[in-house]
């Protein structure tokens, strides 16, 4: 019999077993201080997992909810705590970087459990596609059919929600990275840069582009917008820069706008389903600036696109270009604003969509403006 | 919920502090039981039903069986007993697989019959916890123990939580009696217990999982790489499922301790073991000796003759190895294992050899290490084409065809470790060599293991490969 009496060994065990946690708390602390002083951070990576999470709490949280659905400036644009101090709503962040959030929007509507507030990213790009296949439609499908993992007390979600906290609190899980790899990768070897991302447990990121090089950041999206293959030289001048694009800035014609028409009818849909069972969707179009914007009004022309769907559907839609302060906002990578300015963002767009405690239940015009 | 989870951490947290301020051994017992329960339940909820049915027929069978005094009135419960038992083992574990093999014969005589596809989900440690119930059942027919324990007792022993769903395969003989009177840890057994859990845990999430699993579930992914990866593969497995399992037995086996309680051990450096009824005496020691006690011997074992005792040899390895899982993969493991013990028991006879010269004993370590590790390819291939496609790319003249280097090589410096680690200890027990090291270099090791461990977290969770079972 393992440990029997005769065989287990005599020790000072408080001692040994003390000073081995000792030994490895003082490691974790050194790691923890050594990458502290190389410019990383806590900040988790974002998951299926977390959005998962966030999904069940839209449902469970009623007409408390302010869910945000769309894409990266909806996760990295607005500030939860300020939203959550201002409107008194709880925030819940779905936003997934790259993804028009439309088949969010479609899940919450057939949702019968949604009724709070819904902040839309409104995208004129993904509505006038005729793509089909998003990660968030794989994840609402994955919310609906995975039954367990809306349960708190299931063992897979009270760990996932313990891995997080933790992960969320220690620089050597920065980026979902491991241990292992932070100490080999980024201490021993120095091979990665700190990320100018921080992910929150709630899903709340903010870019902080003072820890990058946000001009190249800048050149890349506005290369990716024109379909242009990036220039070769490792750091370009932005006079530089935007003189070689400025040719291919004038070819940009704008887009059909027939498939817009068809994808923003649905909107309107199910928007009219959530606002029937005392839900609200606000549409909103975030900022952006410098050639991004540009490009933005060339190929989705505003008369043909956005103000068509503004004035025609039956919806509540905000565009930053209808407010002074917000169209003065840079973003630094031409399409996210920089962590600094999230606050002063979010309290301008709380006060436009008229979202503040003290105005929430007064009645809102049909297509709401800034100025 | 696993042994290497924060949500265990806590869990155990406060089962221990509980049960350390609880007055009363009822208490202490009944503490124990709902944490159990609670513990299997954080699985899947409606299965705990599964497991209470169990316990309580089993428990009610062997109090009449005890009582009785009619030999075929007790044939007749302990029949209904196994066929209870294993009726459950069989639907949850075996039901598509008898399914499916009833198809395919059927088709082979021309009748083609579609049955509908059952969804059964498998009761996480049905296998192991069917075993230990029903060691209580026997030992009770056969009046090696009484069978007058209390529904809680026996409860407890049926689903305390460090044994329940991996084993050691915890007889009723040996924790009832434990359970019965009161006791608490003493200062050696809380702190061995703790060293237990530290070990089991580093040898599950830093060498099983991260220096084995990587290496080898890229080569089962795509059988037929180089041949230095395949053998990688080969070899990784065998320290991958070593330092699984032994890992949660070391782990379940401390846990025990940390309440007083003691458990078998359950692995005793099995690749270093001398031929292959050593390996048996050293590999899952509860499941081969439960196989042996309740399955081998009954067979009627070496009693009546060769023929019979290789029969029964073979029956039992079979079983064994159908008792792994529903595949035909883990049936030819099972066979091969039988047949390497019936070809070693023909080369020795019945009588245990001599101590060997250290030349050949080396040899004879190395030979069984290299066939029970080239064994344990159908154990780990989910088909006969993967198992052939692994086992063909041992002798592919390319040695890496995608693998990278440093995980090859990690995987190679860790089996030699593991192999030179269990060669030294063969003939001493692991408490033996802990004692054996001074205070400082035993918390230097154990701050070395929660170092590792704390490096090698944040990666894919793995689960203990036996729960599958």
């Amino acid at each position: 019999v393992a440990g029997a009496g005769s065989r287990l060994p005599r020790a000072p065990w408080g001692r040994i077993l003390i000073s081995a946690l000792l030994v490895c708390i003082a490691v974790v602390l050194c790691m923890e201080a050594a990458l502290a002083t190389r410019g990383f951070h806590p900040t988790l990576a974002d998951s299926e997992r977390l959005w998962l999470r966030q999904r069940a709490r839209a449902a469970s949280l009623g007409d408390r909810a302010l869910i945000l659905v769309g894409a990266s400036r909806m996760q990295s644009d607005l500030d939860l705590q300020t939203l959550h101090h201002l409107t008194g709503l709880e925030p819940v962040q779905l936003a997934i970087p790259a993804d028009p959030g439309t088949p969010v929007l479609s899940g919450l509507a057939a949702d019968p459990a949604v009724h709070g507030v819904i902040l839309m990213d409104f995208l004129e790009s993904s509505e006038a596609s005729d793509r089909q296949h998003w990660r968030s439609a794989q994840y609402e499908h994955d919310y609906e059919t995975r039954t367990l993992d809306k349960y708190d007390w299931d063992f897979s979600a009270s760990e996932a929600y313990l891995t997080d906290m933790l992960h969320a609190q220690l620089r050597s899980y920065a980026d979902g990275t491991r241990p292992i790899t932070a100490l080999t990768k980024r201490l021993l070897r120095s091979e990665a840069a700190p990320s100018y991302v921080t992910l929150l447990p709630d899903r709340e990121r903010w870019l902080d582009f003072s820890r990058t090089q946000a001009s190249q950041l800048y050149y890349k999206n506005v290369d990716r917008l024109l379909r242009r293959h990036p220039d070769p030289e490792a750091t370009l001048p932005m006079s530089v820069f935007e003189s070689r694009v400025a040719g291919d800035i004038t070819r940009v014609t704008p887009e059909d706008s027939q498939t817009f028409q068809r994808n923003t009818r649905g909107l309107e849909s199910m928007s009219e389903t959530i606002e029937s069972r005392g839900g609200r969707v606000i549409f909103v179009v975030m900022p952006v600036s410098g050639d991004v914007r540009h490009i933005f009004d060339l190929s989705y022309p505003r008369t043909g696109f956005w103000d068509s769907f503004a004035k025609t559907a039956r919806v509540e839609s905000f565009n930053f270009e209808d407010d002074a302060f917000m169209r003065s906002l840079t973003c630094p990578d031409g399409s996210h604003l920089d962590r600094s300015d999230r606050v002063r963002f979010t309290a301008a767009l709380t006060r436009d969509l008229h979202l503040s405690l003290s105005m929430q239940y007064q009645a809102v015009p049909t297509s709401t403006t800034g100025e | 919920m696993l042994f290497n989870s924060l949500t265990f951490l806590i869990f155990f947290i406060i089962v221990f502090t509980l049960h350390r301020l609880m007055p009363g051994w009822t208490a202490k017992k009944l503490l124990l039981l709902a944490a159990s329960y609670i513990f299997y339940a954080a699985w899947n909820p409606p299965y705990v039903v599964i497991l209470l049915f169990s316990t309580t027929l089993d428990w009610w069978l062997a109090r009449l069986i005890w009582k009785s005094e009619d030999v075929r009135h007790r044939r007749l419960l302990l029949t209904l007993s196994l066929v209870a038992n294993l009726s459950l083992l069989g639907f949850f574990k075996y039901g598509n697989f008898l399914l499916d093999n009833a198809r395919i014969l059927l088709a082979a005589i021309g009748v083609h019959y579609s049955p509908p596809a059952l969804d059964i989900v498998l009761p996480i440690g049905i296998s192991f916890y069917t075993f230990a119930s029903l060691s209580y059942t026997i030992d009770v027919y056969r009046r090696e123990i009484e069978g007058d324990a209390t529904f809680l007792d026996y409860a407890l022993f049926v689903s305390f939580f460090p044994h329940l769903v991996a084993g050691p395969i915890v007889r009723a003989r040996q924790l009832l009696p434990q359970i019965k009177l009161p006791r608490s840890a003493s200062r050696d057994q809380l702190g061995w217990g703790l060293c237990l859990v530290i070990i089991g845990l580093f040898t599950k999430t830093v060498l099983a999982d991260s220096v084995f699993a990587p290496v080898v579930d890229a080569a089962y992914a795509s059988p037929g790489m180089g041949a230095l990866e395949s053998w990688a593969a080969v070899l990784g497995f065998s320290g991958q499922i070593y330092c699984d399992f032994a890992g949660y037995s070391l782990c379940a086996i401390g846990l025990a301790l940390c309440f007083g309680f003691e458990f078998p051990d359950n692995f005793h450096y099995p690749y270093a073991a001398r031929g292959f009824s050593d390996f048996w005496r050293r590999w899952h020691i509860t499941l081969s000796t439960w196989l042996r006690d309740y399955l081998y011997v009954p067979l009627g074992g070496n009693r009546h003759g060769a023929a019979r005792t290789y029969v029964n040899l073979m029956l039992t390895m079979l079983i064994g190895g159908l008792w792994h899982g529903a595949s035909w993969m883990f049936v030819l493991w099972g066979g091969l294992h039988g047949a390497y013990l019936a070809a070693e028991r023909y080369k020795r006879g019945s009588q245990r050899g001599a101590p060997l010269p250290k030349a050949k004993d080396w040899m004879l370590t190395a030979f069984t290490f290299l066939v029970v590790s080239l064994t344990w390819i159908p154990f780990r291939a989910h088909d006969g084409h993967t198992a052939a496609g692994v086992f063909a790319g041992l002798w592919r003249p390319d040695l890496i065809a995608g693998q990278s280097m440093s995980s090859l090589s990690l995987c190679y410096v860790g089996m030699a470790a593991l192999l030179a680690w269990q060669f030294m200890n063969r003939d001493i027990s692991l408490e033996q060599r802990f004692a054996g090291f001074n205070t400082t270099l035993q918390a230097a090791l154990l701050g070395a293991c929660l170092v590792a461990m704390f490096l090698c977290s944040g990666g894919d969770e793995r689960a203990f490969i036996y729960f599958q079972f």
